[in-house]
């Protein structure tokens, strides 16, 4: 089955894999138990590459005031994090105002969650080459000369400038999902 | 820096401005201006200012920048002295690449003494650190107290040795 994303879409691109002692399996099935009660998935992250209020939140506002959705597209990686048991009690959107995590939502060994609808399977390639980040620093690159090494997640969006004169990178994604209101807290 | 005005009693006060602002990426500069704005504020006659801010020639950003940059200080009777280009790497996470210049201007046409502090306009605030960004802290308060400089007592527990024999 193929996953369908409109290509003018923000992507929240992210490689993923075990966590906090869990396989990426095991996360999946977790966050769509978390979807089927809570209605929403908080998925967990960290590192400094989206922040929540510097870049998830704004390059959300500014692709939904385009007219466009923000997805979250994720490549499935060997990843080695260590286990932990450090659950998330709060939540906030401005790092100021906390409240409670909402029931039956579980966030592991993150500083920070991006807020999800249901998660999609499927099938979709993605040549990064043909996108470039959208928000901070290095807004204006051209995604495959950004993302690598340290960097496993980006904003992205299409270049609209089409031919950039760089070899295609192709990445397959097996998830998405869609990023709702508030796209990115911090949690503690 | 202070936001709506520099207080009198630093006006013309010192001899160097030096400072590192936010990138101005998403105002044309005008974040970097609001911060050089406020030391030339500060400085005396004939004084100089030392100004690092991203350089990199791959984002365009950055070029556009440097310009606005040097167009204001021109503007305010500085000229651009010395330039060291792409001297630092941030370190960033978010842009492990970026590099930064170091930017001197010295004061070659001497303005009038400042007699009022002009407040920062709401469409410098808006973008103030990237688009839909603003500026919205007043002041960061140390809460540490008498814990300064130690790690808070909540971040940690003290396991005793078990009692030997």
């Amino acid at each position: 089955m193929s996953l369908i994303i409109n290509p003018k879409s923000g992507l929240l691109f992210m490689k993923v894999g075990l966590h906090a002692g869990e396989t990426f399996e095991q996360i999946i099935a977790r966050k769509r138990h978390e979807y089927d009660v809570a209605g929403s998935i908080f998925w967990g992250y960290g590192g400094g590459t989206c922040h929540p209020t510097r870049a998830v939140q704004p390059f959300a506002k500014m692709t939904i005031e385009e007219g466009n959705n923000i997805y979250i597209v994720m490549e499935e990686i060997n990843s080695h994090h260590p286990p932990t048991n450090i659950v998330a009690k709060e939540f906030s959107a401005d790092g100021i105002n906390w409240k409670p995590i909402p029931e039956g939502i579980e966030v592991r060994g993150s500083r920070y969650a991006i807020v999800l609808e249901e998660l999609q399977d499927g099938d979709l390639d993605i040549d990064l080459s043909s996108y470039k980040v959208a928000v901070g620093p290095s807004m204006g690159k051209i995604a495959t000369k950004y993302i690598g090494g340290r960097v496993d997640k980006a904003c992205i969006a299409l270049n609209e400038n089409g031919q950039t004169g760089i070899d295609p990178q192709i990445k397959k994604i097996r998830f998405a999902a869609k990023i709702k209101a508030p796209y990115a807290v911090f949690t503690r | 820096m202070r936001i709506y005005t520099l207080p009198s009693t630093y006006w013309n006060a010192y001899d160097a401005f030096y400072t590192n602002p936010p990138w101005g990426a998403s105002n044309n500069g005008q974040s970097v201006n609001a911060f050089i704005k406020r030391g030339i504020e500060a400085i005396k006659p004939k004084g100089i200012g030392t100004i690092v801010i991203a350089d990199d020639s791959s984002l365009d950003w950055t070029n556009q920048v440097i310009f606005k940059t040097q167009e204001m200080l021109i503007k305010s009777g500085f000229i651009v002295s010395e330039m060291i280009p792409c001297l630092h790497e941030y370190h960033l996470d978010d842009a492990p690449e970026l590099t930064s210049c170091c930017m001197l201007a010295r004061n070659a046409i001497e303005q009038p003494k400042i007699d009022k502090s002009e407040p920062l306009s709401s469409e410098i605030l808006k973008n103030f650190y990237g688009r839909k960004t603003p500026l919205t802290v007043r002041y960061v308060r140390d809460l540490s107290g008498l814990n300064r400089g130690k790690a808070p007592d909540s971040s940690y527990k003290l396991i005793p040795l078990e009692e030997t024999l």
